[in-house]
């Protein structure tokens, strides 16, 4: 069960996504829940792994309003920096298998909190 | 206590016990929201339940959709007045924000085809937002949210 000291720890800005969640802890927690199940992450990975540059660009454009709703900066900063680095982009561009990896390992850590 | 009273008490308690739009996010605009109804357009859920909760605390009662098809659907089927305003996620499966948008536009009745509709998306791109004009949307809501913004541009098309 995912706390709010453990996101806390973790590095999320949970002032930040609880106020967006009118401060209500329980609506708060759910959110973050089912942000880091959103099915956006496997849709970047597998962009990824075939080099559709335009189909990563669009996971990772949904990630940053859901990720960043939550305020999981530790997945969010990434997560802008790949939709900023692939957009308008049509081929695989160098660094962003990097990124991908990062929010990869960031979201397998929020996942074990 | 006559029965519509009831209701209305039992919502401001369930209001209440969820939590509550700080004051400065709100220029006496919660009389103006209250009652007004707003389709949602969101294929995201966390985005939907978030977006959902700020404006229903605001005094909003919401209707949903999923994509910009069962948008345009909600809206035709509509009465004239029904909606007061549209708040449009850009990019979604089936049909996008822009494609919705120019189709409710161009609906033979004024008064549905006149919605204010707000873009909502985590572009802050000029291009992105001229595109969203060029589309007939009126502003825009910054994902992730930002309540008082999100509350300033509902209040700059419902005045």
């Amino acid at each position: 069960m995912i706390t709010l000291d453990a996101l806390k720890q973790y590095g999320a800005n949970t002032a930040e996504g609880l106020a967006r969640c009118l401060n209500n802890e329980a609506f708060y927690l759910r959110m973050v829940g089912m942000a880091l199940a959103d099915k956006n992450f496997d849709k970047l990975k597998e962009a990824m792994d075939a080099g559709d540059a335009r189909a990563a660009f669009s996971a990772a454009h949904a990630l940053k309003g859901s990720i960043g709703n939550v305020s999981l900066t530790p997945i969010y900063e990434p997560v802008c920096e790949l939709t900023e680095l692939l957009r308008g982009k049509d081929a695989p561009v160098p660094g962003a298998e990097a990124l991908a990896e990062r929010i990869m390992a960031a979201r397998e850590q929020a996942l074990s909190l | 206590m006559t029965g519509r009273r009831t209701e209305e008490k039992a919502a401001e308690l369930g209001r209440q016990s969820i939590g509550k739009i700080p004051d400065h996010c709100l220029s006496g605009s919660e009389a103006a929201f209250s009652g007004r109804r707003l389709l949602l357009v969101e294929d995201n859920i966390v985005n939907m339940e978030i977006a959902r909760l700020l404006l229903t605390q605001a005094g909003f009662a919401v209707e949903t959709a999923e994509n910009g098809q069962a948008a345009v659907d909600m809206v035709s089927a509509s009465e004239a007045g029904y909606y007061h305003a549209i708040l449009m996620d850009i990019q979604m499966p089936v049909m996008d924000g822009y494609q919705a948008t120019r189709t409710i536009r161009a609906l033979d009745d004024p008064a549905r085809a006149g919605i204010p509709i707000l873009a909502m998306t985590a572009d802050a791109f000029q291009e992105d937002q001229k595109a969203a004009f060029d589309a007939g949307m009126q502003g825009h809501i910054a994902k992730p949210v930002d309540l008082k913004q999100m509350m300033t541009a509902l209040e700059q098309v419902l005045r």
